[in-house]
């Protein structure tokens, strides 16, 4: 597809509108533009003169900054990360652990040491969504009253994932450049 | 030919979506740890394969909620009812927990970010508050979200930690969403961990890999 407009003007344009909605996640996006790249060179080196001449190559690695148009994939795959692959994740947790059992242990001091422990799953917890929390202030953080101490992990809706992997995947084609 | 109008409209389309930036509250630590429980369900899919269903259990009681660490913490900690999940395999226990620290051949405690070991151990290190030894872990999984190249240093930093945990664990993975290009080869060596590089639900063939592998390890252990 052409394009009216130049990689650097649709970089500048996404990340104008992005630090204005989301600061955090902008920040997160040059972050990814600012690491740059490894990549490969190969060198031709020339051995001796004349008729003994002979052309080698080799190959050594080197770090450089994103062009402009790999900085707009960098851009895109920070979106895509926070957006898309991290709900993703948090549904795949909440399927897998609805299809694990919850159980209970015998209490400690009723059974010798030595012996296996009792564990007592409820079979009706089997396929039903359990409640999952993160912990965002770990254990040895001094607790205040005022802080929230755990985040529950939230389904998002399978077609809203779908609509917004869509619209995302229209932007990547609309910075899609030809080399 | 695409005009500048098309391009603007694409990004507004993308920024006013209601699961867009303008509504995304970044929250690193959780995006960490749901990675975390992400590999650790995959772990629950593995022994499910196996025909077993794995028991979902809290410290303390039942867990409701199943809370998962936010830092490194210890096995025994009562702080809150930490989860983790138990299973029976021909006999054999194990449990499966997120983010608990473990004592290495040098003395020297290492957290893993998921683990698979023997329930045992695990049980008489709750009863007797103490940190596990590395002997009993048979599965260590380094988990990794990131939004952009992986830093070389957490390969390395992995790498140096299992060489700390003893001979006893049979897999190590080093899994993250995302990738850097060195890593592959230098996951490479023998007794280096799988990379599970690139592994999101995206990405099917690479959960199967990770779920596949551990199964065949379990079943192997258990001589079914």
């Amino acid at each position: 597809m052409r394009l009216e407009y130049t990689p650097f003007e649709a970089l500048e344009l996404i990340m104008t509108a992005l630090r204005e909605v989301n600061p955090a996640v902008a920040d997160r996006a040059q972050s990814a533009i600012d690491a740059g790249v490894d990549e490969t060179v190969e060198q031709d080196i020339q051995r001796g003169q004349g008729r003994r001449r002979q052309i080698s190559k080799r190959e050594y690695r080197k770090n450089r900054p994103l062009t402009d148009t790999e900085s707009i994939d960098a851009v895109l795959g920070v979106l895509e990360a926070h957006l898309i692959v991290h709900r993703r994740v948090v549904n795949s947790v909440i399927h897998e652990f609805a299809e694990a059992a919850i159980g209970s242990v015998e209490p400690p001091g009723r059974y010798d040491l030595k012996d296996k422990q009792v564990v007592y799953p409820i079979t009706d917890s089997i396929g039903v969504m359990k409640a999952l929390e993160i912990e965002i202030v770990p254990e040895s953080a001094r607790r205040t009253e005022a802080l929230v101490q755990t985040v529950s992990l939230t389904l998002t809706d399978e077609n809203q994932l779908t609509e917004i992997t869509e619209v995302l995947s229209a932007l990547k084609t609309l910075t899609r450049f030809e080399s | 030919m695409a005009t500048m109008a098309q391009l603007q409209s694409a990004i507004d389309r993308l920024l006013s979506h209601p699961l867009g930036p303008g509504n995304f509250n970044l929250v690193q630590v959780v995006e960490e740890k749901a990675y975390e429980a992400y590999v650790f369900g995959l772990c629950l899919e593995a022994v499910r394969t196996l025909g077993v269903v794995p028991t979902l259990v809290g410290i303390s009681s039942a867990p409701n909620p199943f809370v998962f660490r936010g830092g490194p913490g210890q096995i025994h900690s009562t702080n809150r009812n930490y989860g983790y999940a138990h299973f029976n395999l021909a006999g054999e226990e194990f449990e499966i927990h997120a983010c608990v620290e473990f004592r290495g051949v040098a003395g020297m405690t290492h957290e893993l970010d998921v683990s698979l070991i023997k329930a045992a151990e695990a049980n008489q290190c709750r009863m007797n508050p103490d940190d596990p030894a590395s002997s009993c872990v048979i599965g260590a999984w380094e988990c990794k979200f990131y939004d952009k190249s992986l830093d070389k240093g957490l390969a390395r930093a992995f790498v140096g930690l299992l060489d700390d945990l003893g001979t006893n664990v049979r897999l190590e993975g080093f899994c993250s969403n995302a990738w850097h290009s060195q890593m592959p080869g230098f996951f490479q060596p023998k007794r280096r961990p799988y990379p599970h590089l690139r592994l999101t639900p995206l990405d099917t063939s690479s959960e199967s890999r990770f779920v596949q592998t551990l199964a065949a390890e379990l079943k192997k252990m258990a001589k079914l």
